[in-house]
């Protein structure tokens, strides 16, 4: 099996500081992989270049490669990029328009315009993300009117109206309460059918819930990249098995 | 950090231990019982059964709670999952332990001759099974997990007394009408002995997962 | 015993004894100072009241709204054209420096220049119109150089208030659009002006204002015909400016309060008319 996302011998500098050090992964199909790791381990840095969201950030360096699809990422278009690679927020960060509007935003950007398709991908896209049934009469209401979890899976639609194939989500319960937490984390595991998912999470027992795949990263590297079980249940490295068991530091 | 839940490790995995340590002497006692008809004690043992099942209970519900209050995970979780299965087969051992005592009172009514060859065979076996805890227990605490993986020789090694212990008795009883009913509860005695070397199996198998995270049972 | 206690306690609580002799001096003399904001806010409130209403009471009856007709034109003409000037280059180059630009020094070289540029009277402006859009580029007094200059005077305030404006916007908007796939261009015209709508408009009304109270500026560029403009080559008098002329010359003060009423009337209207716009917009 080829796996989607292919990263050999990747660094990653923001300046002189070096975040990422010699990052060897590969992503696969339909897999859920979770990134967890202390702070400013170098997780959220590798999650955003894997959609090159790095590029918005000034004064930065990338050395070795990053594939998709047996393509290198960084020769290829960004905004094409992005529309294979989708990516859903820490914060919910719906767009202060109607419901309907947020999720058609993608599609109409790549060109579509016929309003019955577009209908059909807002209904199809909600309805994958779990909130078709509570806001279909409301789809002209603001999108920053719903609850946060409600906003959140809206932006999970938004994503998945672009149809991608690969949805990156970087925290994307942090901000939520427990019970809208455990709604999108099932939403997860429906999504895992159609979509290889990247998440980035600071929740070891979420980890365990929704991935399949665990890698564990320290001070820019990977430590440990393994089935999530074995990572949780007998991790390789000690430094894993300090991270998850919390003697950390 | 994650001082708390250190403590309450500790202790779980020390009352563990002293868990072993108890049965060991238990194991004592019934071999005592066995081979000198100690009557005195036999009731201790049985009236001590109560003991074990307080200890066992403790042990679940500490591992419960640190699940339940820890979301532990790795070595932490090991831990607590061996020791929950571990007291299981402890807590049997002791039951065991219990009826090998209630059949061993009256041995020494009805005297018979040949009473002393076979005690001296039970208790081969019986101090066999006594080796066998004692160095499951120590291999744990030494985190000696060779030693813990060749726990597994003793179990066959009673197994091949009990086959042996097993066909005699059936032989005597065949040709000695009057033996039955001695050698049923002698042969009640060797199974249980028997079972008690397969829960020692058994916790040596969950110390080996607590310590390397190995499931030794599916791996042949 | 539970009702004894909660009540001891309730009365310990109501008692006046248990306060910290501290805390109620703190109270009174927090009172004070309410009193005091209040008694500031009050007179700001009544300063308005009394001034609107003294024109009223000087003014309303001679308002002559034909006699006036060719200063509203000129003065709506003027904002107009000021601001159709003033706002695609303001908001562009607010566009430039917020969402283009990632500091340093020619950045913050053109933001020092802005900041300055608010500062400058107006009465400058004026004399650079003159010299450069009546006399260089020989447009004469005109609307044209008048709105020209006045746009020249508002610029740095739109580009002030659209920047401000853009910086509301929360990044987690251009990431999410920009991850989307969205071009950049897309991002900043369909996601980032139209959340950054509010401030801007509120710019804009500002600047507006600033155009219809502004006298010096145009008096020196579109001089002061007082007549309906053919076209935005011909001079005309904005409402400010023939307040000025009537206050100066003394030739008519009931006039000139007329006048006034006249001119906070439009400011209002436009700024309603604004706000309106805005709404639509924002509902969209």
């Amino acid at each position: 099996m080829t796996p989607v996302i292919e990263i050999k011998d990747l660094n990653f500098y923001y300046g002189n500081f070096q975040a990422l050090k010699n990052i060897n992964l590969d992503i696969f199909k339909n897999e859920v992989l979770a990134f967890i790791g202390p702070s400013g381990c170098g997780k959220s840095t590798l999650l955003r270049i894997l959609n090159r969201m790095s590029d918005l950030v000034a004064g930065t360096k990338v050395e070795g490669s990053v594939k998709y699809n047996d393509k290198d990422i960084f020769a290829m278009d960004a905004i094409d990029l992005r529309t294979n690679v989708g990516m859903v927020f820490q914060k919910p960060n719906p767009f202060p328009m109607s419901i309907y509007d947020n999720v058609a935003y993608g599609p109409k950007m790549k060109g579509i315009k016929n309003r019955a398709t577009l209908d059909n991908i807002v209904e199809d896209s909600l309805k994958k993300a779990a909130i078709w049934e509570e806001v279909k009469d409301n789809l002209k209401k603001s999108g920053t009117s719903l609850s946060g979890g409600q906003q959140q899976r809206i932006c999970i639609a938004r994503s998945i109206a672009m149809n991608p194939e690969v949805l990156l989500m970087d925290e994307p319960t942090s901000a939520l309460d427990p019970i809208s937490t455990l709604k999108i984390e099932d939403l997860m595991a429906q999504l895992k059918k159609d979509y290889t998912i990247v998440i980035v999470t600071h929740n070891m027992q979420q980890a365990t819930r929704i991935s399949d795949k665990t890698a564990f990263f320290l001070l820019g590297d990977l430590v440990e990249c393994d089935k999530t079980e074995k990572v949780f249940s007998f991790p390789q490295d000690k430094r894993t098995e300090d991270y998850i068991t919390g003697r950390f530091g | 950090m994650r001082i708390v839940f250190e403590q309450e490790l500790t202790k779980l995995n020390n009352t563990v231990i002293n868990m072993g340590a108890d049965l060991e002497i238990l194991i004592k006692q019934m071999i005592e019982v066995i081979i000198q008809d100690n009557e005195d004690i036999a009731p201790e043992i049985i009236n001590n059964d109560i003991h074990f099942d307080l200890l066992e209970l403790e042990i679940e519900q500490s591992c419960v709670k640190l699940i339940m209050t820890q979301q532990p995970l790795a070595k932490d979780l090991r831990k607590i999952i061996s020791s929950f299965k571990i007291v299981t087969d402890m807590e049997r051992i002791a039951d065991q332990c219990r009826d090998i005592c209630m059949y061993a009172i009256h041995l020494k009514d009805g005297e018979w001759s040949r009473d002393i060859a076979y005690k001296r065979n039970i208790e081969k076996m019986a101090r066999r099974v006594e080796n066998m805890l004692k160095n499951t227990m120590d291999s744990f605490i030494n985190e000696d997990i060779e030693k813990l993986q060749a726990v597994r020789d003793y179990d066959d090694k009673i197994d091949d007394n009990f086959e042996k212990i097993w066909n005699e008795l059936v032989q005597e009883m065949k040709s000695n009408i009057s033996f039955t009913k001695k050698g049923a509860k002698y042969i009640m005695i060797i199974k249980y002995l028997e079972r008690i070397a397969d829960h020692i199996t058994n916790i040596a198998e969950w110390f080996i997962y607590d310590l390397t995270g190995q499931y030794i049972k599916y791996i042949d | 015993m539970e009702n004894t206690l909660v009540s001891k306690i309730m009365r310990n609580v109501k008692s006046p004894k248990n306060k910290p002799p501290g805390k109620s001096n703190m109270r009174s003399g927090e009172r004070i100072i309410y009193g005091v904001m209040g008694l500031i806010a009050t007179t700001t409130f009544m300063i308005l009241v009394c001034l609107v209403g003294y024109l009223l009471f000087k003014g309303i009856w001679h308002i002559d709204i034909i006699k006036l007709m060719p200063a509203i034109i000129t003065t709506i003409y003027m904002v107009g054209l000021g601001l159709l000037f003033a706002v695609p280059i303001g908001m562009g180059c607010a566009i430039y420096l917020n969402e283009y630009t990632r500091g340093g020094k020619f950045v913050s070289t053109i933001r020092f220049a802005n900041q300055c540029l608010t500062a400058v009277p107006s009465i400058i402006f004026g004399l650079f119109g003159t010299m450069f859009f009546v006399t260089q580029l020989k447009m004469g007094y005109s609307l044209l150089a008048g709105a020209l200059t006045v746009a020249i005077a508002i610029v740095p305030t739109v580009v002030k208030t659209t920047e401000e404006a853009l910086m509301t916007v929360p990044l987690s908007f251009r990431e999410a659009s920009l991850s989307l796939g969205a071009s950049k261009i897309s991002t900043i015209w369909r996601v980032v002006i139209p959340s950054a709508l509010p401030g801007i408009l509120a710019g804009i009304v500002l600047s507006m204002g600033r155009i219809i109270g502004e006298t010096a500026a145009i008096y020196l560029t579109a001089g002061m015909v007082f007549e309906i403009p053919k076209s935005v080559m011909e001079s005309g008098r904005t409402l400010s400016v023939h307040l000025y002329m009537l206050a100066k010359e003394g030739l008519s003060f009931e006039e000139a309060y007329g006048t006034a009423i006249v001119l906070l009337v439009v400011i209002l209207t436009l700024n309603l008319i604004t706000y309106r716009i805005g709404k639509k917009i924002g509902k969209k």
